[in-house]
């Protein structure tokens, strides 16, 4: 090559090398205007093409009884909308989704013909629903998941537990007091997607991290049955308007049952009346009647004011006070204490209340628990009403000790009860034993808790051995003895306020029963309250029976062995009672 | 003079000409360096497809989950107590025992020791 040329070369690669460096300069140029003067608004472009944001709801914990069975759970469900603009057809798409969903036909046509953009088809379908729909797959219609609130046992414990509406959010019981416990977390969390806006999120989706707690009670499934099965047979064969039967056990105040009637399903709740959805065992207070006397009777034991064979003039049945006049369903003339409980006398009751005072009596029975609130935990709770001794006249004096002017809670009656079962010393009564973590961890743990010692260990002796001659010795009780068990109980029979307000009415009564088995160690204390029965209306005639056969029942399964001898041993079956370990 | 010229021009030629063992350096740094975008490409291609085998197995345990729960809730509805009872009243014909049906053989449990054994009562984990 000669001089020449390698000169025209070299002003030529100067050429081509000025155009790259050109080029370089122009791309560095470009790439500093990406990387920094316009990074944050690509960025931005850049994560609203590949990314977006969805709401997680958390599923609602669950509610469990003491073995762990489910009586509230979430599951799954799927609602359906609609964008009217996208239907063909709405009087044809409506008619459908009528005839799938059981929804008015005329009323879904008019929101599918609107002009907007979503309309709520309905709201948490059952599966099957929800699969026939898909597959008519009707343009227009689509999909939204969503949570639904199911209670596998039905009416098993409904008025307990509640209810949640279409919202999630509790409404009733449990359900209602424990809303921000088991309610699930709302988040909102980023999802990463493709370029054919498929989703690419590895381990975000999986909501049971954002889980509501769950509680377990100390309610007993089977129990629980048990107390409703007898108590809705005893409401129906006295014609009676509703009725309760609780069942505690008296060393821990642990509440095993609590059945109200009429029942009502949680699962559709719409279409039972608001009466039956109330925990009427805790917010309706009832005079107790006669049931009160065993609360007479311990505070004029504990006082010693009198012992179990004081004698007292019971008036031949009629005694006045003031301008009242007491009346006994069969007159006596000198009863001993224990006797005044077994035979029900009201003016032995009030005899014993004179004797003891007005005052020795309000404290008595504010020990026993009476005037005010558990703390159970439940909604609504009443305290029940026990005016201050000070506003008592004699007429109240005598009314209050057998059950008339004062108001108690079912749960507050067999709460004091289990206080003499328990050798005096009143339990809190416990309906949540534990609050749970979506992870199975305790976060919270309910103990047995002793409030205070109401009567000493002798007193309560010997008032449980005047609630035993209730039940066995001929006295008003016996229809809730139990062969081979030492049953221990009191009736209660009481007048309701007339519908006018003026005094009682002559027609309506309450009828009670409330005791416990078996009298050395009892394991259980039972209370079945039974409104308005007719004909008979008398607490030992109407609720006795189904104290007995919940009594008997549960001890089956709770394999309690009798304490005492058994009378009637014809024509036994075999049954196998044997600890785990022998089977 | 000339020859000198020649001769010096002869050797910066030489000097300048390429040796033959260069071009196969080039070629082996842009080979690693291909080797190296085809490794971390297909290693890229890999890491996303198995993310979306991942988000599909989700899905999958998901709607197990799901389908469990279904189940154990469905299991639980045929297994209340009121269901089995009415069954063996009303289709096995079987009765409730009365007091004098049942022979107490061995040392029953009790209230105490039943409910005690209750699996809450033992720290059972809750499943939710």
């Amino acid at each position: 090559m000669s001089t020449t040329d390698m000169t025209k070369f070299r002003k030529r690669m100067l050429v081509v090398e000025g155009f790259l460096f050109l080029l370089l300069l122009v791309l560095v140029v470009k790439a500093i205007e990406i990387q920094v003067v316009e990074s944050g608004d690509l960025s931005d472009r850049a994560e609203k093409e590949y990314t977006g944001f969805i709401v997680m709801k958390g599923k609602r914990g669950e509610i469990f009884d003491r073995n762990m069975k489910h009586l509230g759970t979430s599951a799954d469900a799927l609602s359906v909308a609609a964008d009217p603009l996208l239907v063909e057809n709405p009087r044809e798409t409506s008619r459908t989704l009528a005839r799938l969903l059981g929804l008015n036909a005329a009323e879904l046509e008019k929101a599918l013909s609107e002009k907007t953009r979503f309309v709520w088809v309905k709201k948490q379908l059952m599966p099957a629903e929800a699969e026939s729909l898909r597959q008519k797959n009707i343009k227009g219609i689509f999909f939204e998941n969503d949570l639904i609130r199911i209670y596998p046992g039905r009416d098993l414990a409904a008025q307990v537990i509640g209810f949640t509406g279409a919202d999630g959010k509790g409404l009733e019981g449990l359900e209602y007091n424990y809303d921000t416990v088991l309610s699930g977390r709302d988040a909102r969390i980023t999802i990463t997607k493709d370029g054919n806006g498929r989703l690419f999120d590895t381990g975000q989706r999986l909501d049971e991290k954002y889980a509501g707690d769950s509680l377990v009670l100390t309610v007993d499934g089977t129990i629980q049955h048990i107390a409703e099965t007898a108590l809705k047979d005893a409401v129906k064969e006295n014609r009676a308007q509703s009725g309760m039967a609780l069942v505690m056990r008296p060393g821990t105040g642990e509440v095993l049952a609590m059945a109200h009637y009429p029942e009502f399903n949680p699962n559709a709740y719409g279409n039972y009346g608001r009466f039956t959805w109330r925990n009427r065992a805790v917010t309706d207070p009832f005079e107790p009647g006669s049931t009160m006397k065993v609360f007479v009777a311990a505070a004029a034991l504990e006082n010693g004011f009198c012992t179990p064979t004081s004698i007292f003039d019971c008036e031949n049945g009629a005694y006045r006070i003031g301008r009242v006049t007491v009346h006994d369903t069969h007159p006596y003339e000198w009863l001993t204490l224990k006797d005044i409980i077994r035979f029900s006398s009201n003016i032995g009751a009030v005899k014993i209340a004179e004797v003891i005072g007005r005052k020795n009596l309000y404290s008595a029975l504010s020990a026993f628990g009476f005037g005010r609130k558990t703390e159970i935990g439940c909604p609504g709770e009443s305290g029940g009403c026990l005016a201050p001794y000070s506003k008592w006249t004699s007429v109240d004096t005598g009314a209050i000790a057998f059950g008339q002017g004062v108001s108690v809670s079912a749960l507050q009656l067999l709460s004091g009860v289990s206080a003499i079962a328990n050798d005096g010393v009143l339990m809190q009564p416990l309906l949540v034993s534990g609050i749970y973590g979506n992870d199975g961890k305790p976060r919270q743990k309910f103990r047995p808790k002793p409030v205070q010692r109401v009567v000493s260990v002798q007193t309560a002796g010997k008032v449980k051995e005047m609630m035993l001659s209730v039940v066995n010795d001929e006295g008003t009780g016996t229809n809730a003895a139990v062969d081979g068990y030492s049953v221990c109980g009191k009736t209660g029979t009481a007048q309701k306020v007339a519908d006018d307000g003026k005094g009682y009415s002559r027609h309506s009564y309450t009828g009670l029963f409330v005791g416990f088995a078996p009298l050395s160690n009892p394991e259980l204390a039972i209370l079945v309250v039974i409104d308005e029965p007719k004909p008979h209306h008398y607490g030992g005639v109407v609720a006795a029976p189904a104290f007995k056969k919940i009594l008997t029942e549960s001890f089956h399964y709770l394999n309690v062995l009798p304490d005492v001898e058994r009378t009637s041993a014809q024509n036994q079956l075999v049954a196998h009672m044997t600890t785990k370990g022998q089977e | 003079m000339i020859r000198n010229k020649q001769e010096a021009s002869r050797n910066r030629v030489g000097k300048n000409r390429i040796s033959p063992v260069k071009p196969w350096r080039w070629l082996l740094i842009i080979f690693i360096l291909m080797a190296e975008l085809f490794v971390y490409t297909g290693t890229r291609v890999e890491c996303t497809n198995a993310g979306y085998e991942i988000v599909r197995a989700e899905t999958v345990l998901k709607k197990n989950i799901s389908y469990k729960k279904q189940l154990t809730i469905e299991l639980e509805r045929l297994s209340t107590p009121e269901r089995i009872s009415g069954i063996a009243t009303t289709r096995l014909g079987l009765f409730r025992p009365g007091l004098d049906s049942v022979v107490y053989l061995g040392t029953g449990r009790g209230a105490s020791e039943s409910l005690a054994g209750s699996p809450q009562a033992q720290g059972a984990v809750v499943q939710p």
